[in-house]
């Protein structure tokens, strides 16, 4: 069965959470090798499940953590408000006038587009010090938000009301930041800004995992031999950035010319390995101290995405309106904040689950959506596609505005503080110095 | 009565171990379910109904943890990078730039538990019918256990699980014993009053739940078991966390050191229970009730290596655990709860460092289960490292072969007399183990071609001979095998170096033995 909007008005009054378990299967067919998003030293997530059907402890591995999931549903919700499909509360900051900044004075010309950047795409959604330091322009250019309240927008004064009680201004401003969590850590009350755990949460958990070596090598069709070089390093006005003829080639301070390249050795150095040429030694991934493949890639089973809508914790949220407060609001916003996350999560799935490089999953069934409602009582065959979620959600919002709820469609839009834009610029120049450096 | 329930709605517990960053927590301690409780009064309009329940559950004793049996899968812990919104110091690239923002590493532990309820249960909760409606309408409102990532669905149970459900039980251990516990969690009993947290919060401050109770697993009523050894089944296990890899040979060294330091650290004069001398400096007089040392070594599979894994410490039965606790328990747990390390110096071999074994370390070696088999028991015994016979034996083994094993067979035959066995209906010996991976009793030897004087070379692996104070000769020392017509649960202990880890058997009930 589909939902409609009174099913949902019922549930998030009373039910528990919104729940879907999805079997996928890598796009390669089952058996085939995918790739989990590996930690700090080369590491993947892996952990043992006892689980029915196998008499050991199965090992699982992470192929996409809450985090990560999080951040999915947020870029397909940014894509469907691109394509006008949604219409969402948005806070944007604008860095188009700054590239390729013509009319704008040198040290406030970005060398590297940034274009947009919403409450969407910020990691840490509207409290991310990005939009922290942005000016808002239909108020006369004032801080977005600022430790001093007289000099701050009204959006900022009212940002500093939120808290779980009044989640009014995250609801007139930036909803998905009720249903993913955030943290106003770095705001006028540093640590004791407010925090809104997360209602949503997703991950992917791939089953039975074993662990595969990774190979590498390279055959170069040129031919180029080792003992062609040694190459130099040529002045930045050279295209190649490298020459055979040492009188091209720059001089160090003792006047010797230089050798392409930073080898571990000096006789690493000059090679033509060093501007990626000649062939690479085939090699197998590096073993951990168990003997483990690094990075190797892994075959599964099957993997598990689930997707949990907690609705007791949306209904923690109040939203009173001018001061005065009201349950049929309440429970107005609660239904548009449960159908958006409903919408995040079938667009994200959507979009399509190609995680990384060399890990796309495919889903064996539709999504099938789960109510669970008193202990033990589950609902669980709500079958709802994109284009139902989407009225679903508009129906909501309609809703909510008859209650007299803040609901903004088109963005707010600041610009970033000149500072901001400095700041941005030099740190392109000294991340492009750098990059030289390392060459 | 009362019982409080969970499901993990993602299948996945996340908290962080209060003591540890990178380690989870698990099993969920009562304070947190305690405090989730208490968030959830307080975002909620703060019922005052609900507050009374909350501090009424302060007041009752601390409660069991009934968890699903297979749940407890942990997570590797892996470090991730996350962009982080805080001012970096001292780095050139400043996080307000979008495309320079530098990353810190967090870590994010979890624990798979599955779709199965989680309990926390007090058989005794006087007045509960009372608050039972409080809170039945503030579990509603819970809605995660630790991290915000972990949702749960709580509820008021009609009754606790039963492990006939498949549910394993942690039970609170009495406060004297709590030295010994297998796993402390951190108890809602005196804990912070709601006002105190209040407080706490408007500090800026996080709450602090210091106090941890000692919690055992639920055993349940064992058979009936009249065949036991006068050591209690209920051992000790320490691991080795740190020092060289060591071989069971070097078993007496290691013990020896044990010994010392265990001597050193308890309270002095040391009981006569932990040195078997009595006051006078005697010997015990009936030669037994007093602490023994076990090594515990890879030995018995396939691939079984004979190397020490660990240690474990036999009690005499009638010793109580509060009095063990109160002994031994400062040398091995520290005032926190957690396991405290433990350095043995073994000379020329190095420091050897031990700690008490996790509750879910799964290696079969250091289950007390493998050495005891309890509660089933079993028939066939063979040892692991030799025993050392009670008293020479007057044959001459070379000259009156058949004399001198009539005469071995009757010392082992008293030994388990000794050792509170029943008779066994089948003794073995020789110098060779049953047990694969554990090394000869005695190391062979050979005469060296042209030495002179003559002397004997050492061939092969071997323990090195069980020498007493004072002694000239060491007493003959030979692998047994052992079997009851009834089952018997261990340790079986026997002969002269008992309490220092020789003697030492392992039941065999698991596989065909290579004589018989």
């Amino acid at each position: 069965m589909s939902l409609s909007l009174q099913q949902l008005q019922q549930a998030v009054r009373t039910a528990t959470a919104l729940r879907c378990r999805l079997r996928l299967q890598p796009a390669g067919g089952p058996g085939t090798k995918v790739f989990p998003p590996t930690y700090e030293g080369g590491r993947y997530a892996l952990e043992e499940r006892r689980m029915p059907g196998y008499d050991h402890p199965v090992r699982c591995v992470l192929m996409d953590s809450v985090q990560s999931q999080a951040n999915r549903m947020e870029e397909a919700l940014q894509q469907a408000v691109d394509d006008g499909r949604l219409a969402l509360p948005l806070v944007e900051v604008d860095f188009t006038p700054y590239f390729p900044g013509n009319g704008q004075p040198e040290d406030m010309r970005l060398l590297e587009p940034i274009g947009r950047v919403s409450s969407l795409q910020a990691p840490h959604r509207i409290v991310d010090a990005i939009l922290r330091d942005s000016v808002v322009i239909q108020e006369q250019g004032k801080p977005f938000r600022s430790s001093n309240v007289k000099q701050e927008s009204s959006y900022g004064r009212r940002l500093r009301e939120a808290a779980a009680h009044h989640a009014t201004p995250l609801f007139e401003l930036c909803p998905t930041a009720l249903l993913f969590g955030m943290w106003d850590s770095t705001g006028p009350k540093g640590g004791l800004g407010a925090k809104f755990e997360r209602a949503m949460v997703s991950e992917i958990v791939g089953i039975n995992a074993v662990l595969g070596a990774k190979t590498s090598s390279r055959i170069d069709p040129l031919g180029i031999q080792l003992k062609a070089g040694p190459l130099y390093r040529t002045p930045p006005t050279e295209p190649l950035g490298w020459t055979l003829d040492p009188g091209k080639a720059v001089k160090d301070n003792k006047g010797r010319h230089v050798l392409l390249g930073t080898g571990r050795t000096s006789e690493a150095t000059g090679r033509p390995s060093e501007a990626n040429h000649g062939n690479v030694t085939p090699t197998i991934s590096e073993r951990d101290r168990q003997g483990e493949f690094l990075g190797g890639g892994v075959t599964i089973d099957y993997a598990e995405q689930s997707i949990v809508l907690s609705l007791p914790a949306l209904r923690r949220l109040r939203f009173p309106i001018n001061g005065q407060h009201n349950p049929k609001a309440d429970e107005a916003a609660w239904t548009v904040l449960a159908a958006l996350g409903l919408c995040a999560a079938i667009l994200a799935d959507d979009a399509g689950l190609d995680l990384r490089s060399r890990c796309l999953l495919w889903p064996q069934e539709p999504l099938k959506w789960e109510l669970l409602g008193r202990p033990g009582e589950i609902q669980s065959d709500i079958v709802l596609d994109a284009e139902a979620a989407l009225r679903l959600f508009m129906e909501a919002v309609d809703e909510a505005r008859k209650c007299g709820l803040p609901w903004r469609t088109t963005p707010l839009q600041l610009q970033p503080a000149p500072e901001l834009v400095k700041l941005v610029v030099k740190s392109q120049q000294l991340a492009q110095s750098q990059g030289t450096q390392e060459e | 009565m009362l019982t409080l329930a969970w499901t993990y709605l993602t299948g996945y517990a996340r908290a962080t171990d209060p003591a540890r960053r990178d380690a989870p927590e698990w099993p969920p301690h009562p304070a947190r379910v305690w405090l989730a409780l208490a968030a959830a009064f307080f975002e909620t309009g703060e019922d005052p109904a609900e507050g009374q329940a909350l501090e009424w559950l302060r007041t009752l004793p601390d409660p069991q943890v009934w968890l699903p049996v297979q749940a407890g899968g942990r997570r590797h812990v892996v470090t991730a990078y996350v962009p982080v919104n805080d001012k970096a110091e001292g780095t050139a690239l400043l996080q307000s730039a979008p495309l320079a923002r530098s990353k810190q590493p967090r870590t994010f532990p979890a624990v798979w538990v599955g779709d199965r309820p989680c309990f926390l249960h007090w058989p005794e909760a006087p007045d509960s019918d009372r608050y039972r409606p409080a809170l039945t309408q503030l579990c509603a409102r819970v809605t995660r256990l630790g991290h915000s990532a972990s949702l749960v669905q709580m509820w008021v149970a009609e009754r606790p699980p039963t492990p006939e459900d498949s549910f394993a039980g942690w039970l609170p251990t009495e406060e004297a014993d709590s030295g010994l516990a297998d796993l402390h969690l951190r108890r809602i009993f005196q804990g912070p009053s709601l006002e105190r947290l209040r407080e706490t919060f408007q500090a800026g401050r996080r709450p602090l739940v210091g106090l941890a109770a000692g919690y055992r697993a639920a055993t349940f009523t064992p058979p009936p078991m009249t065949n036991t050894t006068v050591f209690d089944r209920d051992l000790l296990v320490l691991t080795q966390v740190d020092g060289p890899a060591l071989p069971v040979t070097a078993s007496l060294q290691v013990m020896q050191a044990l010994r010392d330091t265990l001597m050193a650290h308890c309270p002095q004069p040391p009981p006569a229970w932990v040195s078997g001398h009595d006051a006078q400096g005697q010997p015990l007089a009936d030669g037994r009730g007093h602490l023994a040392l076990l090594p515990l070594p890879f030995v018995g599979y396939e691939y079984a290596d004979g190397r020490l894994l660990g240690v474990a410490l036999a009690f005499p039965t009638e010793i109580d655990r509060r009095e063990r606790g109160r002994v031994i328990g400062p040398l091995f747990v520290n005032q926190q709860g957690k396991p405290a390390d433990v350095s043995l110096r073994l000379g020329r071999l190095g420091v050897w460092v031990l700690r008490k074994r996790a509750w879910d370390d799964t290696r079969l070696t250091l289950q007390p289960e493998t050495w005891t088999a309890f509660p089933r028991g079993a028939k066939r015994w063979a040892s692991v490292t030799p025993v050392v016979l009670d008293r020479f034996p007057k044959a001459n083994r070379l000259t009156e072969r058949a004399n001198w094993e009539y005469e071995v067979g009757s010392i082992l035959f008293e030994a388990c007399q000794y050792a509170g066995l029943p008779e066994p209906v089948e003794i073995d010996f020789g110098t060779t183990a049953w047990t694969p991976g554990a090394p000869r009793a005695i190391a062979k030897e050979r005469p060296v071609r042209g030495a002179s004087p003559p002397a004997q070379a050492r061939l092969g692996d071997g323990f090195p001979p069980y020498l007493l104070k004072g002694a000239r000769a060491a007493k003959p020392q030979v692998h047994v095998f052992l079997r009851f017509a009834e089952p018997v649960v261990g340790p079986v202990l026997l002969g002269a170096g008992r309490f220092l880890g020789y003697g030492l058997f392992k039941p065999l009930d698991f596989f065909v033995p290579k004589r018989s």
